[in-house]
């Protein structure tokens, strides 16, 4: 209080006197005029706040999942930033790990199969993806090229489905998936959809696809007509036009479609929890591996962890490598008619 | 080449009337040119004979067959846009193809026939350029 008053009188025998100012400033104002003479240097300062804010705000869960991970199991009720137990000095007496346990990322294997959970989740994240494109790039098509009655309220109502909680489709999914049902009896081994990738797939499908269908919906209409028109004329089908001309002009849509509803699937624990009784051979994906560490008197914490950041490095890598993708799509994309 | 006829040829579009009971008929070989203010139904009618858009009555027939009801691809008809239509994402080989390729040519009757169609346009180097 007392410093604002003091600032304020300042200001004002400045004006009074009307001669060039010699203020003795605090930090504050001294880096406040700073950045008044030199604005783009303010600008620079507060991305890099910004950007470091974030970068430590995701990545710190990382870091920690990681210490957890490598910290020895005997030490595990002690877990700091850095692993418990961890000493350099160690490396000097020839001890590589320094006191901590970069094996558990071996154990992740061999207490359970948790390949094969990664590979359910990857095949059930997959398939999910391919249907939802495929489905969403038909209603794209329609709702972003055609014109006809009733277009607005049927938008609305994909909205609307997209509204509803997961949960509330739940129980009467789950009653479905369980009932035995004769015609499914060749392809499945007791005719029910419990225990199998399609009790995943199928509400998944559903779920995600609003968003899609709102992605590709724009995409598709931003394509000129005359490029349709012209492929219809050249000898396809309006769906040969919309696989081999509008589809591949909004690569960057499509693979943005896809990616959001893999990562999205590849990340969902409700279903995938609910779904399976949670043994890898029974299509449980990866949520249900890292459930299996925890046993009756024992919880593997260390373990946990190292498996949450193996499963996780797949689909990083393929988000990196499909974003590299999204960007040079978006560059490159510069349409003409 | 055939005969192109139009017959009570009408399109509305929801309260537009943009073509209102054409009858032509174009002999095999004559050359016709249409002309008139924009917003008269020129392009509607050459979209209803490629088979862009269908007419809300009558009927056009090609060589003597009826086609009201078939898409583009099954008329046999070739059309030239008033924007250029190139594809963007095929290179200059693709662009010429493409309609061939739709219509499984073998892959030698192919070359030889966009080689023949890029030396007349004077793109024969150029095969595997991007539109720009």
């Amino acid at each position: 209080m007392s410093l604002e008053q003091t600032d304020g009188q300042k200001v004002y025998t400045n004006d009074d006197d009307s001669e060039e100012p010699e203020i003795d400033r605090g930090l504050f104002e001294a880096w406040a005029a700073k950045t008044i003479k030199n604005p783009k240097r303010t600008y620079k300062a507060l991305f890099y706040t910004a950007t470091i804010f974030f970068l430590v705000t995701t990545l710190f869960p990382f870091y920690w999942l990681f210490m957890v991970a490598l910290t020895p199991r005997r030490n595990l009720q002690d877990v700091g930033l850095v692993p418990s137990g961890f000493d350099p000095s160690l490396l000097a007496q020839g001890d590589l790990t320094m006191g901590t346990n970069p094996g558990v990322f071996l154990e992740v294997f061999t207490i359970i199969p948790f390949h094969r959970y990664m590979f359910n989740s990857f095949v059930i994240a997959t398939v999910t993806t391919i249907v939802v494109i495929i489905v969403a790039s038909l209603a794209g098509y329609v709702f972003g090229r055609l014109r006809f009655p009733g277009k607005g309220p049927l938008m609305l109502l994909v909205l609307i489905v997209s509204f509803f909680p997961p949960a509330a489709f739940f129980i009467p999914l789950n009653d479905l998936f369980n009932t035995n049902i004769d015609i499914l009896r060749p392809i499945l081994a007791d005719g029910s959809l419990y225990n199998t990738p399609y009790a995943m797939v199928v509400p998944f499908s559903a779920i995600f696809m609003p968003l899609s269908i709102f992605i590709l919906t724009t995409f598709y209409s931003q394509i000129p007509d005359g490029l349709e028109d012209a492929a219809r004329i050249e000898g396809t089908t309006r769906l040969g036009a919309l696989f081999r001309v509008i589809m591949p002009l909004s690569a960057p849509g499509v693979a943005t479609a896809g990616v959001l509803t893999f990562i999205a699937v590849y990340n969902e624990f409700f279903f995938s929890f609910l779904m399976t009784d949670g043994s890898a051979d029974n299509w449980a994906p990866i949520v249900d591996g890292i459930l299996q560490y925890q046993g009756q008197y024992e919880v593997l914490f260390n373990v946990m962890a190292a498996a949450s950041i193996v499963g996780v490095l797949p689909v990083a890598i393929l988000v990196v490598v499909a974003q590299e993708k999204i960007v040079s799509g978006l560059t490159a994309g510069a349409l003409k008619e | 080449m055939g005969n192109v006829k139009l017959e009570h040829m009408t399109k509305r579009y929801d309260d537009v009337t943009a073509v209102d009971d054409m009858n032509l008929d174009i002999k095999d070989g004559e050359f016709v040119t249409f002309v008139g203010p924009s917003g008269c139904g020129k392009s509607t009618t050459m979209e209803t004979i490629a088979g862009l858009t269908k007419p809300t009555e009558g009927t056009i027939s090609i060589s003597g067959r009826d086609v009201t009801n078939l898409p583009p691809k099954d008329r046999g008809i070739s059309m030239v846009f008033q924007n250029i239509a190139l594809f963007p994402h095929m290179d200059v080989f693709d662009n010429i193809s493409f309609g061939l390729r739709l219509r499984k040519y073998d892959d030698e009757e192919i070359q030889r026939r966009v080689d023949r169609a890029a030396d007349i346009v004077q793109l024969e180097n150029m095969q595997d350029r991007m539109p720009e």
